[in-house]
């Protein structure tokens, strides 16, 4: 084991981060082909820590390259490194320090939730199991339920439970395979303020793969968009919507023309598009245009019915990526 | 065993996926349910004065039955459901998973077999002509070769097809109709050779351990197809 290495990732099990890295994937060139399909064609990638959205639509190539990340799945060209190590090389030494929660995962329904994750402790080699199944458990809100069956848990706790094996042993990366899918809205809303709360407490990067990004961009501060087998792009939030999106605001009125016309002129108004009824406002100083926007709809006697900003808004982008029709088309697919 | 060694490391991962294997595998009452029907099985054998040998090979058939359901639950159906995709997910190694998988359903075999055997002697079914020593080593080892037979094939099957219910019904097909003539007429008829050895026959050590390395080698090369095969399998292409 290198130094280096060592000092990565056992001291950060006790809160020494000492040698904080650039990123913390790195995949070079990865290829996969399953007989004639191929699922993922050279890409090419690097991962910072943080919250970190994998975005596509089904059949894009996240779950594959999740299976890679995690050395289920052996790339056919290419390699991806995690942590510095290889992820299929050096597999086991990956997973000491990443968890995974894969979607639909079977945990066993006869055991205990406090049992079963006691056997993932142990199979994970730490110290003291107990103590740490405790205190996953209690993490992700699940302490009442410690001595129920699993069989007996709705679809939340199972989310919740899928998380707490995932972060247990206090793994420097988790990996999240749709998350949130099969969950009702509440439920979505507390599994992602939990999974905040821990990068933000705990210092724990997610990569959480989905294709619902309204609620992933509330908590995601990175995005890397693929679509058949390719990234189209990788960026941080901010730097993908300045790049694709040359709008800051959508505003809806009843005579959005007219709107357009008037703002046209403004100094703090770079650019003014009408689209499907909307107003899309380009501007250089948005607090001007937010103090401004009121007065100027007054004075044209026009009223406003909404009002969107466009920042960080992960469908727009994805969109803008793929041109309307495609991605469209792949959303409804 | 010193703490920090790597065989006590191994031993105790295998120690774990063992539990974790008999209370996901082997819930109640599919343990109790093998050991009865085993011990009635030989309780009930009409033909109560067959010799051991014989005793032996009509037991074949109610094993096979039992080795291809719990190897086709063991294997195919945790591949089927992705209870092994998801140990995968931890760090624990492709090899430490069917090691654990394949001893932890073998040792449960041959302990319900073995005393269903021991049962059916103490209760008279038909001990007549051979010492209790004697008797239990021949049947000792002759089952456990007899089992390692029908669980290493059950075991390639399983993962071969990697569905439950099909594996059960291949391995069931496979081992009835080319199960007992491969085992029982391997070269020179291995299983009689060596059975009767250690009942004490006059046979020789050396046809005896040529018999056991035969019936050694069967199991053993069937089993390492099987990982190598589990290993692609689990490359999840």
């Amino acid at each position: 084991m290198s130094i280096v290495w060592f000092m990565q990732n056992y001291l950060h099990t006790y809160g020494w981060d000492v040698m904080g890295e650039d990123f913390i994937i790195e995949a070079e060139g990865v290829t996969k082909r399953f007989g004639k399909v191929i699922a993922l064609n050279n890409v090419n990638l690097k991962v910072p820590s943080g919250v970190v959205g994998l975005i596509g639509p089904n059949g894009a190539g996240k779950t594959t390259l999740i299976n890679i990340i995690i050395g289920l799945v052996k790339p056919t060209r290419g390699r991806v490194s995690v942590f510095g190590c290889d992820s299929w090389k050096e597999r086991s030494k990956v997973l000491r320090v990443i968890g995974v929660l894969h979607e639909g995962a079977p945990y066993p329904t006869v055991l205990t939730a406090i049992k079963f994750l006691e056997y993932v402790a142990r199979i994970k080699g730490l110290a003291e199991p107990k103590v740490e199944a405790d205190m996953a458990i209690k993490k992700v809100g699940l302490g009442w339920a410690r001595n129920r069956k699993i069989a007996t848990f709705s679809t939340g706790m199972m989310q919740r439970l899928g998380l707490a094996q995932a972060i247990i042993g206090r793994p420097r990366l988790v990996i999240l395979d749709e998350p949130t899918s099969n969950l009702d809205p509440i439920g979505r809303v507390n599994l992602l303020n939990l999974i905040h709360q821990m990068n933000r407490e705990e210092g724990i990067s997610f990569l959480i793969s989905t294709h619902i990004l309204p609620e992933l961009e509330r908590i995601a501060d990175y995005a890397i968009f693929m679509h058949e087998g390719h990234v189209l792009e990788s960026g941080s939030l901010d730097e993908l919507v300045k790049k694709h999106l040359n709008y800051d605001f959508s505003i809806w009125t009843q005579h959005p023309e007219r709107l357009a016309e008037a703002l046209h002129s403004k100094d703090y108004v770079k650019q003014v598009n009408v689209k499907d009824g909307a107003v899309l406002v380009n501007v250089e100083d948005r607090l001007r245009f937010a103090m401004n926007l009121p007065v100027i709809a007054a004075e044209h006697n026009l009223p406003l019915i909404e009002i969107r900003q466009s920042r960080r808004n992960l469908e727009e982008v994805f969109m803008a990526l793929l041109g309307d029709e495609d991605a469209g088309n792949a959303y409804e697919a | 065993m010193k703490k920090s060694s790597w065989l006590y490391s191994v031993m105790k991962m295998l120690e774990t996926l063992m539990k974790l294997e008999f209370e996901d595998t082997w819930r109640w009452p599919l343990l109790e349910i093998t050991v009865i029907v085993t011990i009635l099985t030989n309780l009930s054998n009409p033909q109560a004065a067959l010799s051991y040998g014989a005793r032996l090979f009509y037991l074949y058939f109610y094993m096979l039955m039992f080795t291809s359901i719990i190897f086709a639950k063991t294997f195919a159906a945790s591949i089927e459901k992705g209870n092994i995709k998801l140990l995968l997910s931890y760090p624990v190694e492709r090899r430490y998973i069917f090691t654990a998988k394949f001893l932890l359903s073998f040792l449960i075999l041959y302990t319900a077999f073995f005393s269903s055997y021991l049962a059916s002697m103490m209760l008279g079914g038909g001990h007549t002509s051979m010492e209790w020593e004697v008797t239990l080593n021949a049947v000792g080892v002759t089952l456990f070769l007899l089992l390692l037979y029908q669980c290493s094939v059950a075991t390639l099957i399983s993962i071969a097809t990697s569905r439950g219910m099909l594996a059960a019904i291949i391995s069931i097909l496979a081992l009835w109709r080319w199960g007992a003539p491969v085992w029982f007429l391997s070269p020179d008829n291995s299983s009689v050779v060596l059975f009767r050895y250690l009942s004490g026959a006059d046979v020789s050590i050396v046809d005896a351990g040529l018999a056991l390395i035969t019936l050694l080698l069967i199991p053993l090369t069937v089993l390492s197809i099987a990982y190598l095969l589990f290993c692609r399998v689990m490359e999840f292409d």
